[in-house]
């Protein structure tokens, strides 16, 4: 595998290309089943309300599955991510609207570390709320 | 309700080697959307892991004894350590170990780390979950 960026090639600020993630009631049910999470927050409205949510919320893995595309997406190679750390701030409620819930997940460089490591702070807003809070990948770059 | 401090530093080796394979590996890259080249090539997306985690926790998260109630339970933080990419074929044991649990503010959090390591025996990774069960003076 190839690594496209290079670390002499960022500087501390640098954005990494956002992405816009679009989660409707089904995302969550894929979600669930790939991964094994069935709780019934995240897929009975009824029960996501009798314990006091608003709605239906997105598992917060998926939000941190998405917000890994950031920086996935930007050096392409598995093998440049070395660790990933997320706070889940706030939930991101799923209403079944027919429109979803839309989430902008930004990244940005905020430290370049010895031996090509770049810490990337990770974003993740939802109608102008952090649903996460402070959140860190840490990659090796070419 | 407070949970059981007995269960601190207890730890949960897996009982079965859990097989990594390309059809899983797909299904979790689809439903987070992650269509990079690396998941064809049989990488599988770096949160791929947190569906062995969740099983792997199962046993200690649903011991009556441990206190906690389910119904209440929010992910409060995740952190993942890579040694080396997750691949179809590989054959993972997962070690979890409860690592911290506290009260605080009426809601009880709960902190388990999940070493894994390949068949030759060879880390993956460390995963490390916070769980946050929801207090009743909502």
């Amino acid at each position: 595998m190839s690594v496209g960026i290079k670390y002499s090639d960022v500087e501390v600020g640098f954005e990494l290309p956002k992405v816009i993630h679009n989660y409707q009631r089904q995302d969550l049910v894929n979600y669930a089943n790939a991964s094994g999470d069935h709780n019934k927050i995240h897929l009975d409205e009824k029960f996501a309300k009798e314990v006091g949510l608003p709605d239906i919320i997105a598992h917060g893995m998926l939000t941190m599955g998405v917000a890994s595309r950031v920086v996935t997406n930007w050096v392409k190679d598995i093998s440049a991510i070395k660790s990933f750390s997320v706070r889940f701030s706030a939930p991101v409620v799923v209403p079944n609207d027919g429109r979803g819930t839309n989430v902008e997940f930004g990244g940005r460089i905020e430290e370049k570390m010895s031996d090509k490591l770049v810490k990337i702070a990770i974003e993740a807003r939802c109608d102008g709320t952090k649903v996460l809070g402070r959140s860190l990948i840490i990659a090796q770059l070419a | 309700m407070a949970l059981n401090l007995a269960f601190l530093n207890r730890s949960y080796p897996s009982l079965e080697t859990f097989k990594v394979d390309q059809t899983k590996i797909e299904a979790f890259s689809a439903a987070i959307g992650d269509d990079n080249e690396y998941i064809k090539q049989g990488f599988a997306s770096p949160t791929f892991l947190i569906s062995i985690q969740m099983s792997a926790m199962e046993v200690a998260l649903f011991d009556p004894e441990l206190g906690l109630d389910y119904s209440k339970v929010v992910h409060g933080e995740q952190s993942f350590e890579y040694k080396k990419p997750v691949k179809a074929g590989d054959e993972l044991s997962f070690v979890s170990t409860i690592e911290d649990i506290k009260s605080k503010v009426g809601n009880d959090f709960i902190t388990i780390r999940s070493d894994v390591t390949d068949s030759l025996g060879n880390e993956v990774a460390t995963l490390k979950a916070t769980l946050i069960a929801r207090g009743t003076d909502k």
